[in-house]
């Protein structure tokens, strides 16, 4: 075991994991331990989800997005997910000396118009010198109200619950790993970068506490989250790979690189565990918004073996599905 | 040890290409497959174009298949 | 008329069980094999009695310590930039990785094509830009390639650290091997496509062993093991290629030609098995000033394999990861003790992640 940081432990698979659990182990409280996406806190009858994440997302500008937009949704994102409407959003910006003032503008607009209504009401500037940091790091923290009627977690995951997907998968991830020049691939793959609130808040009104966990997904793909849930929930999941929406070009460079996209970001998609009672009505609800267009039920949560993710094959083969262990490399051999 | 993927070869000059994977191009070199054509299927590895996708092998192996096995027509 | 998916993968599941009609071991002997058949299912749809294990076909799993040290010691030199496949990152050495000495500051980069490197070599004439050249016969051409292209333009500050191998020599040691009991080969795809079906001949009229050549999709390599499984029953040694869309029976011509004339084979180790006799291959004359042991001294001190680990073993299908004590208790892919673990190809790395005991 080393005694340093490793990259991979920033790439949100296994081994992140593992430095998150060693970090909220001397932390220890049961809002952090539950590890959802935000924290729920009471404060007198009410109930407020709190989250914090860092961006430090290369390249700045990519296709369907910035380092700003991505800030933005990514906060709104942990809020939605809890049911939480987004209240308010503070903003932390560390720059390296030299940055371009007209790229710091491009972002700040690009954070003011991905915020909409939802206002940032505090902030943090700092300038470090050259190298210190890679060009510019933001962190934004938000705060949501989540009422009693809806309170997804990851460990209420029920046997017999449908899993759904908002959209198709692994689009933010394939989009910065084409936009790496070392590897030659041009096009636009678009990033899925969008905020979810508009679209998950008339499910929960809808679904309320049917609707038993909800995660967006984030760095290490769907088959992070699937294993999150599983893990917390102490059930299986039952997942059919002809049913995951991914594609084509996403798939085409995945293909290339020898990727997995199931290991892959998404910025704009949620995965959602809910009682059969409301799957239908999830599912129509989601199809009627443009950003929930190609919403899939992908599978079903069981009690037969839990902890345990399994994946029917497109030869209708079984296999594990398992999250990514740390950086994920394109390979050639 | 041989991650090689069909990809649909949409431009040539000389013995430079660009093959479009389900939307996403890359170059690529021809210099193994000098008898490619535009709109033919390659075989890619690392950049390079190893071999020429024979679309009649790919659709006659489905073929041969239900005559070996009893294929059932759809 | 095209079957119907499901039928026809029923067809091929009821072909193999009829045909492995006692206990058979197959070998698959390519990673991306390795890696297929564990991604598609393939292990769920056939019989128990139809064992499949993996052979070296993994070039990262087969690149020795020392040569691993030697990558390490190259990125450590002045103005060097080492070039690789993101394969080779994170693979363990006896001092480190290309990875933690990327972290300690060397100009390490992964490229997907080598071809790119020619350019990025010409944007920056001060510094040495050096490929490392693995893989089998599927790759080799296009750093054969490469290096000619190179040497064309008149590019000086290009090198190339040949760790090339190539597959027929390996099938013969493993054939000729005591210890290591198969029945068949599933052969790979894409070295087939460079080297035709001839070169593996032998296997059959030597040795007595049947081989298929396949694909690398679920239903291609379901297709494969019923013709194998097939020829096992009927004890026909042949050699059969279902993999005909991309395989042609003389293989690449052009291809071979660039092997021919940018390498000659030269004897090289394959981790945990040893010297194989000119199963590597090294620059030919023509292109020697491009080798990087004529530009650098790659001295570096005997490397002992970890204590404990069985990759070589591994390597030979003589033992699965679960048999090696270090599986799963000390060596995972986070903190990976060999090659065969920190290799997405790498047969420890696929039972881990497939969570496979036996």
């Amino acid at each position: 075991m080393t005694d340093k940081i490793s990259l991979s432990q920033g790439g949100g698979g296994l081994d992140s994991k593992q430095l998150v659990d060693s970090i909220v182990k001397i932390l220890e409280n049961p809002v952090l331990n539950a590890q959802d996406d935000a924290g729920i806190v009471s404060v007198g009858s009410g109930k407020i989800a709190f989250t914090t994440d860092g961006f430090v997302v290369k390249p700045i500008f990519f296709p369907g997005g910035d380092i700003g937009k991505l800030a933005i949704c990514g906060t709104i994102n942990d809020l939605a997910v809890m049911a939480a409407k987004p209240v308010a959003i503070s903003l932390s910006l560390i720059i390296e000396e030299g940055f371009s003032k007209d790229n710091l503008n491009k972002i700040i607009n690009s954070i003011k118009k991905t915020a909409g209504e939802i206002p940032i009401v505090a902030g943090d500037t700092k300038v470090v010198e050259h190298g210190a940091v890679d060009g510019i790091f933001i962190t934004t923290s938000g705060i949501g109200f989540q009422n009693d009627s809806c309170q997804p977690s990851g460990s209420n995951v029920m046997p017999g619950d449908v899993v759904i997907v908002t959209g198709s998968i692994g689009r933010h991830g394939a989009c910065v790993m084409a936009a790496r020049e070392e590897l030659g691939f041009f096009s636009q793959i678009q990033s899925d970068v969008a905020p979810l609130w508009e679209l998950l808040s008339p499910v929960f009104k809808a679904g309320g506490n049917e609707i038993h966990a909800c995660r967006d997904i984030t760095r290490g793909g769907l088959a992070t989250i699937l294993s999150e849930f599983a893990s917390s929930s102490h059930i299986g999941f039952e997942i059919s790979s002809t049913t995951i929406p991914i594609d084509p070009d996403v798939k085409g460079l995945c293909d290339a690189l020898g990727l997995d996209p199931y290991n892959l970001a998404c910025e704009g998609r949620a995965l959602m565990s809910v009682s059969k009672k409301v799957s239908d009505e999830v599912l129509a609800l989601l199809k009627s918004n443009e950003l929930g267009k190609n919403a899939t039920i992908i599978g079903l949560a069981t009690d037969s073996h839990p902890g345990m993710s399994y994946i029917k094959t497109s030869i209708g083969g079984r296999t594990i599905l398992e999250p990514p262990a740390g950086e994920l490399l394109p390979r050639i051999c | 040890m041989c991650l090689g993927i069909p990809a649909k070869l949409v431009e040539i000059n000389g013995f430079d290409g660009v093959i479009d994977l389900g939307g996403v191009l890359r170059n690529c070199r021809l210099d193994m497959i000098p008898g490619a054509k535009l709109g033919d299927f390659i075989l890619l590895h690392a950049g390079f174009g190893i071999e020429i996708v024979d679309e009649e092998e790919a659709r006659q192996i489905l073929e041969t298949i239900e005559q070996a096995y009893g294929g059932i027509p759809v | 008329m095209i079957m119907n998916t499901n039928d026809l993968v029923a067809n091929l599941e009821k072909s193999i069980r009829e045909n492995v009609r006692w206990p058979m071991t197959i070998m698959e002997v390519c990673g991306t094999h390795t890696q297929a058949i564990f991604a598609s299912g393939i292990r769920s749809l056939v019989p128990k009695n139809l064992k499949i294990i993996s052979g070296p076909g993994c070039p990262v799993c087969v690149t020795s310590q020392n040569d691993i040290e030697r990558m390490i010691k190259l990125s450590k030199q002045n103005k060097v930039v080492v070039c690789t496949f993101g394969d080779m990152m994170r693979v363990p050495g006896s001092t480190g990785s290309l990875s933690k000495s990327r972290s300690d500051g060397a100009d390490i980069r992964v490229m997907y094509s080598p071809f790119d490197v020619i350019a990025w070599a010409r944007r920056e004439p001060q510094k040495e830009f050096i490929l490392i050249g693995i893989g089998f016969e599927t790759t080799a051409p296009g750093f054969a390639l490469t290096i000619k292209k190179a040497k064309e333009l008149g590019i000086k500050n290009l090198s190339l650290f040949s760790l090339h191998k190539t597959v027929p020599e390996a099938l013969r040691t493993l054939a000729k091997s005591p210890t290591v009991k198969i029945d068949g080969l599933l052969l790979p795809g894409h070295v087939s496509a460079i080297i035709g079906v001839k070169p593996y001949q032998f296997i059959s009229s030597e040795f007595g062993l049947p081989g298929v050549i396949s694909g690398f999709e679920g239903l291609d390599i379901l297709i494969a093991l019923s013709d194998l499984t097939r020829v096992i029953t009927d004890k026909k040694p042949i050699i059969i290629n279902t993999y005909k869309r991309i395989v042609h029976n003389e293989g690449n011509i052009i291809a071979q030609d660039l092997l021919a004339n940018v390498f000659k084979p030269h004897d090289a180790i394959w981790r945990g098995i040893g010297v194989i006799p000119l199963s590597g291959l090294t620059l030919s004359s023509e292109f020697e000033d491009m080798d990087v042991e004529e530009k650098f001294d790659l001295e570096v001190p005997d490397c002992p394999e970890p204590i404990g680990c069985r990759c070589g073993e591994v390597i030979l299908g003589a033992v699965t990861p679960p048999e090696c004590s270090l599986f799963r208790k000390v060596c995972t892919p986070s903190n990976p003790i060999g090659p065969c673990m920190v290799s997405f190809e790498g047969t420890c790395s696929a039972y881990f992640k497939y969570h496979v005991e036996e």
